[in-house]
């Protein structure tokens, strides 16, 4: 199904139940792990891709087609786990360091659905490192394979600043798997 | 013409007839001549593209070679991080795709638009209120009917009824009319009586108050780190 009939079908009262089912299906892979590598835990990427579809749904006569369904989707997606994380934060005491070790510390959790291997553990340590949005551009850049125009358009920030960001990111994933190696 | 050859009357006798003739046939069999002195055509071929390239191979081009230049440029800059797998380490568990579509599905509002009513009243005193006020209205419009002659005396039986009315229970007031809480209400809706306008607003729900909210459109970076 295009994303033209699907949208035909999600603003028709009589199939849209249907056809949003057929969203989340075509679209919860790809935005689980978004939301995964973000939050880490899979509990809590389960609570934040329930509550991104469930906004989809609320603000679905909203969507104006400007963007695809894909870039806005991830949008929700971004935004749900960035509210997440400013949630989790507060809950530790507002500090930084303080997320950032909950959620490296949660990649060694029993039941983390984590492959375990010590050279991705590594690589997901120095991510965590990361500032904010160098991670977030990092991932959909690294994993998702997004174009730097969509990335863009998904977190509303200019290219240039997007490329100096992964290649920052980079350098400093770089050194620190260095520093392991050696 | 005619009349440029007035002063002419051979020319104009003559009628700009043609004088001459051509053989029989020959302007049927004159291209195939022509051809015949021409020899074989002999035009320059064009230029046809033997081979061709998959359907938007150009479009995507530019951002193929880009994509190659980064690549390199990374694989120099960070030798470890491009030797592990892109994959993500992450896994769901078992069956956990297959059951989503459905779990979200059962948490989806109803697609059409179903406002939740406020309980009619929340104070079981302002029932009364509303009922009396309305007598005293109906007497106000009555009275103003009659005429100022019967003005004082309708004004000051509307005001004492309405403090009787005050003080006798909101069920005893629907048994006396007749009337359910609902009708009641309603009544009170068609003859647009101030007294119940609360009642009768019903409280939207998040669904219906969607189109009034900010558009979600924007990544709310906020202070995290």
């Amino acid at each position: 199904m295009d994303e033209q009939h699907l949208l035909r079908k999600l603003q028709s009262p009589e199939s849209q139940h249907l056809a949003f089912e057929e969203l989340v299906r075509l679209y919860q892979e790809m935005l689980y792990y978004h939301i995964r590598r973000m939050v880490i835990r899979h509990d809590d990427a389960d609570d934040v891709l329930q509550n991104t579809f469930l906004k989809a749904w609320k603000y679905l006569d909203k969507f104006r087609g400007d963007a695809s369904l894909k870039t806005w989707l991830y949008r929700i997606a971004t935004n749900e786990s960035l509210t997440f994380l400013k949630k989790r934060k507060k809950e530790l005491h507002e500090d930084v360091s303080d997320l950032q070790d909950d959620l490296r510390h949660s990649l060694k959790e029993e039941g983390t659905y984590f492959s375990g291997e010590e050279i991705q553990q590594k690589l997901q340590d120095a991510i965590l490192q990361l500032p904010e949005r160098q991670r977030l551009v990092f991932h959909m850049r690294y994993y998702d394979e997004l174009k730097y125009d969509e990335i863009a358009e998904i977190l509303e920030v200019k290219v240039g600043g997007l490329k100096a960001s992964y290649h920052h990111a980079v350098k400093k994933i770089e050194k620190q798997l260095t520093l392991h190696a050696g | 013409m005619q009349a440029e050859l007035l002063h002419t009357p051979i020319l104009a006798a003559l009628q700009g007839q043609n004088p001459f003739e051509v053989p029989d046939g020959y302007f049927e069999t004159f291209p195939e001549s022509i051809q015949e002195q021409l020899g074989p055509m002999s035009l320059p071929e064009q230029k046809v593209q033997q081979s061709s390239a998959p359907y938007g191979y150009f479009n995507r081009l530019p951002d193929l070679i880009m994509d190659r230049i980064e690549a390199e440029e990374l694989a120099a800059k960070a030798p470890n991080l491009m030797k592990l797998q892109q994959t993500t380490p992450f896994k769901a568990p078992a069956g956990y795709f297959d059951e989503l579509p459905a779990r979200v599905s059962t948490q989806l509002p109803s697609a059409t638009a179903t406002a939740k009513l406020r309980p009619l009243f929340r104070n079981p005193g302002r029932l009364s209120v509303a009922i009396a006020a309305a007598f005293a209205l109906l007497l106000i419009c009555f009275q103003w009917w009659m005429g100022p002659s019967q003005q004082d005396d309708t004004q000051q039986a509307a005001q004492e009824l309405a403090r009787s009315l005050e003080e006798v229970s909101e069920d005893e007031l629907l048994a006396f009319l007749g009337l359910e809480e609902g009708e009641l209400v309603q009544l009170a809706g068609e003859y647009d009586l101030n007294v119940a306008s609360e009642a009768l607003i019903p409280e939207l729900n998040e669904v219906d108050a969607a189109p009034y909210l900010p558009e979600y459109d924007e990544v709310d970076w906020g202070e995290i780190y």
